[in-house]
């Protein structure tokens, strides 16, 4: 069966512009189990380099600050890579929500699909509803507004996303989930490194700030 | 389940078994000569019959959780077995976890079908 890796560009090049196979060094495989992605704001505490796994307190210090004029988009997102505590287990993504950056995560298939891997994001890992406020979940009805999901995605596999790239990502319907192979269907014999580029825009003066996990899921197939 | 996934009886009446998972059912195995009926179990352990098609398709979905709770978690979800004749084809996608199967039809020229890996196709 295919296999897939996830890798986040955590090189020390600013902004990355070569692949995962020509600078393997600059990306780190995310252990998918035990590591996980923060996504905060520019803080002197929780960043790249922070040697020990942050503290809820320092993580609600660093939190972006919601704006009353303009639309907040999230700065900085970091690997809390258990593998390097001690050392280096704050990691940031270089790339991350930058304009025309291809290369931030890396979708490593080792085998052929039958049709088109997609990333989605979802409330949870059982895949029924996109509620959470982060994916554009409302009080009122209608309860679920993907289109106003502040996760925003684009895949960089083959073309450079420009400026101001992103679609909002929630659920499964067609315009909210993100092809990886840029729009060329299944992937071939022998496998495929897709990429993607993620940024999470809070809304101007949003009302309801919360510490909210979603989860994000990557759909693949294969012949088996 | 102790059974092949699929069991393919071809028009010289030889049988060829599939292997009994979904992660590894032997598809792309199957020897390449005029099939006659495909048996194809569902998750009651009862067998789907596709019969007198020009080429079957199979191909399992799968989601794979790269954050958030439960992370790292690959979860099958369906498996689609597909077969085409004159221009239509029809799919069943089959949840194995619910057992719930929707049956599909196609023109074959649809991009879904069209862009479907074509090494997943018998001959």
């Amino acid at each position: 069966m295919t296999s897939l890796e996830l890798y986040a560009h955590t090189g020390t090049v600013k902004t990355p512009e070569e692949d995962f196979v020509t600078t393997p060094a600059d990306y780190t495989l995310v252990d998918l189990v035990n590591d996980y992605f923060i996504w905060t704001g520019v803080d002197t505490v929780v960043k790249d380099g922070m040697t020990t796994e942050p503290t809820e307190t320092q993580l609600i210090t660093a939190s972006p600050i919601i704006s009353e004029s303009v639309p907040v988009e999230v700065p900085v997102c970091l690997l809390m890579d258990y593998s390097g505590i001690g050392v280096d287990c704050l990691k940031q993504v270089f790339g991350m929500g930058e304009d025309n950056t291809k290369y931030a995560f890396c979708f490593s298939f080792d085998g052929a699909t039958a049709t088109e891997p997609q990333l989605e994001a979802w409330d949870d890992d059982t895949m029924l509803t996109i509620e959470n406020k982060v994916l554009g979940g409302s009080d009122e009805s209608p309860v679920e507004n993907p289109e106003d999901s502040m996760v925003n995605a684009v895949c960089t596999t083959t073309d450079n996303p420009g400026e101001d790239w992103g679609a909002p990502l929630a659920g499964d319907g067609a315009t909210y989930v993100v092809l990886l192979n840029q729009g060329d269907g299944a992937l071939e014999s022998g496998g495929k490194d897709c990429y993607a580029n993620i940024k999470i825009i809070i809304p101007t003066n949003y009302a309801n700030p919360a510490i909210e996990t979603f989860s994000l899921v990557v759909r693949y197939t294969f012949i088996s | 389940m102790n059974t092949p996934l699929f069991i393919v009886l071809f028009t010289d009446n030889d049988i060829y078994y599939g292997k009994k998972t979904y992660e590894d059912a032997g598809w792309k195995e199957i020897p390449n000569k005029p099939i006659k009926k495909i048996f194809f179990r569902i998750p009651t352990g009862d067998y789907l019959i596709l019969a007198d098609y020009e080429s079957y398709y199979h191909y399992v979905e799968v989601i794979k959780v790269i954050s958030g709770e439960n992370a790292g978690k690959l979860q099958i979800q369906f498996a689609h077995i597909l077969g085409k004749r004159n221009g239509r084809v029809v799919e069943y996608k089959i949840n194995v976890l619910s057992g719930n199967i929707e049956v599909k039809l196609y023109d074959e020229k649809i991009d879904y079908i069209q862009k479907l890996n074509p090494i997943g196709w018998t001959k």
